[in-house]
């Protein structure tokens, strides 16, 4: 009796130093980070002003233009407009991409036949860059907002699909055979052994598939189309507007950051039974 | 063949076995060949034992001798290359509900809690009609895993889990208890925890189990009888009676008979 309650009280000891030590962690990354980040451009900006002729002002801009560049940025209307049409882009080919990858993958993996099928196809789309589909897909649906949906979904599909496939076939062999024994249907091995436990694996591929998103909408942006924040950085980059172009590419960045923040959140909430390995 | 005393069968009524004068398993001539780019692996040899009602048996061997494979089809989940083996009087043909099963891992699912990992095989069945809580609540005083219901898999120790894996395997009350090396991967003194803990259990309800392991000492320790096995091809080498009294405590090791029992066991395997 009195051992289980010292295992206990053990335990919670234990769960309370990780969290400390976690918090402590924490607080280090990012006073690390911030001062690397502050380094880097305090060094930049020392170095525009040292010799302004190697670094002109149109080629790189400094921090201290960039910076009201990036409040002007956020504060101006068309600006936000085109950041809005890239959002949705991201998000809607993530969506579509990553759950198409979803389905397709839960099919191939639970037919085995299938998979033999497949899985060379797969492997030859994987490894071609998919971003130089862009041309075809703005051949194939114009220069409208679905062209860059369909690259942002191409793109995150086959993270998504591999990762799926993986994670639903990699079943620990005894668990399988226990759920055997229990009699378990087809369907209930896969609600509950194969789907949970291919979890950890599925949001693998949709954390590289959001910032994959991402790179598919811009890129369909570049590709040439009028509306978008890939098309306003081009036109900036046209405009010798260099310090625009670097407030434009802070706000892709904090927008990616923030997406892979929501799914990291998301994963840990989910996957708080997952032991890191 | 009844060997316990029924006075120790005070938990519950025993299970039900549909006739109480024959075996609950017999393994009548069973051989399993797996074969391998043509080339055929002989696991288990003409293998014949029966298991009576709240009767421990062990399969002690080493590795390659196939009392795994033995286990798995005994479970239902291998079918013999020739023989046949039977449940309560009836052949096996698929896993049944009356036989549970455990492993030398605990195959606990990380992603659900001690309580929910115990109620598995309720749910696997659809069954909510009977006091599944209650029931639960029962095989958790059992192993004495109180105050640990809502933790997870990975808070826990490993013979912790091991404790857990139990408890899914004892709450839906199997008539057979199949168990495969089940301590085989915790440490020296919990396993003799453990093995005491599992003795004292299956005193306590009566319940009838095939035990695989190859460790000898805890074969005897927990057994009625114990089925020697060999190699190449797997086989029996004999089957020993274990005379030791029950109920089984730490101290039964020290008798005389126990580590006659162990060296007997050691000489039919020609160890040293």
């Amino acid at each position: 009796m009195t051992g289980t309650n010292l295992t206990e009280a053990t335990v919670h000891r234990v769960d309370q130093l990780a969290s400390d030590s976690r918090a402590r962690t924490l607080s280090t990354q990012i006073l690390l980070t911030g001062s690397v980040v502050l380094s880097f451009c305090v060094i930049w900006e020392f170095l525009s002003w040292l010799d302004p002729s190697f670094w002109p002002a149109i080629v790189l801009s400094r921090p201290t233009d960039i910076i009201p560049a990036f409040f002007q940025a956020i504060t101006t209307g068309f600006v936000l407009w085109h950041f809005w049409v890239t959002f949705q882009e991201t998000i809607i080919g993530f969506v579509l991409g990553a759950g198409g990858g979803f389905l397709l993958g839960v099919y191939v993996a639970l037919m085995p036949s299938f998979r033999k099928a497949f899985y060379p196809m797969i492997v030859l789309f994987q490894s071609t860059p998919r971003v130089a589909l862009a041309p075809v897909f703005i051949a194939w649906f114009a220069y409208g907002i679905s062209a860059k949906i369909a690259l942002a979904a191409t793109i995150c599909f086959f993270p998504v699909l591999v990762n799926t496939i993986t994670g639903l076939t990699l079943v620990d062999e005894n668990a399988g055979l226990l759920m055997k024994s229990l009699r378990a249907s087809r369907w209930q091995m896969f609600r509950h052994l194969r789907l949970p436990g291919a979890v950890p694996t599925i949001f693998a591929g949709l954390k590289s598939a959001i910032t994959f998103a991402l790179i598919g909408a811009i890129v369909g942006e570049l590709s040439g189309t009028n509306e978008g924040a890939g098309h306003l950085i081009e036109t900036a980059a046209f405009q010798f507007r260099s310090d625009d172009v670097f407030a434009y590419l802070l706000m892709l960045s904090l927008i990616g950051l923030a997406l892979f923040l929501i799914a990291s959140v998301l994963e840990k909430r989910l996957l708080f039974w997952h032991v890191e390995v | 063949m009844v060997r316990r005393s029924q006075a120790a069968n005070s938990y519950k009524a025993s299970p039900t076995g549909p006739t109480p004068s024959g075996p609950v398993l017999t393994i009548d001539r069973v051989s399993k060949v797996f074969t391998k780019r043509d080339e055929e692996f002989v696991a288990l040899s003409d293998i014949s034992v029966d298991l009576h009602q709240g009767e421990f048996l062990s399969l002690v061997g080493p590795s390659g001798c196939g009392k795994s494979t033995l286990l798995k089809i005994v479970a239902g989940l291998l079918a013999p290359t020739t023989g046949r083996v039977s449940f309560e009087g009836e052949p096996m043909v698929e896993p049944r509900a009356e036989i549970g099963l455990m492993f030398q891992t605990s195959t606990l699912f990380p992603w659900r809690n001690v309580i929910r990992n115990i109620s598995l095989p309720f749910e696997i069945a659809g069954i909510d009609d009977i006091d599944i809580d209650q029931r639960i609540a029962e095989v958790i005083d059992l192993v004495r895993l109180n105050g640990f219901e809502e933790h997870y898999p990975r808070e826990l120790s490993g013979g912790m889990q091991q404790r857990v894996a139990l408890c899914r395997l004892l709450v839906s009350d199997p008539h057979l208890m199949l168990l495969d090396e089940p301590f085989g991967s915790v440490d020296e003194f919990t396993r003799e925890y453990l093995n005491q803990e599992l003795a004292r259990i299956t005193e306590h309800q009566h319940k009838t189990a095939l035990f695989v392991t190859h460790n000898i000492r805890e074969a005897v320790f927990l057994s009625d009888r114990v089925v020697v096995m060999g190699t190449h091809p797997g086989r029996v080498l004999d089957i020993l009676e274990i005379d030791l009294p029950r109920p089984r405590l730490p101290e039964s090791q020290r008798l005389p008979a126990y580590n006659e029992t162990v060296l007997k066991v050691r000489d039919l395997m020609g160890l040293v």
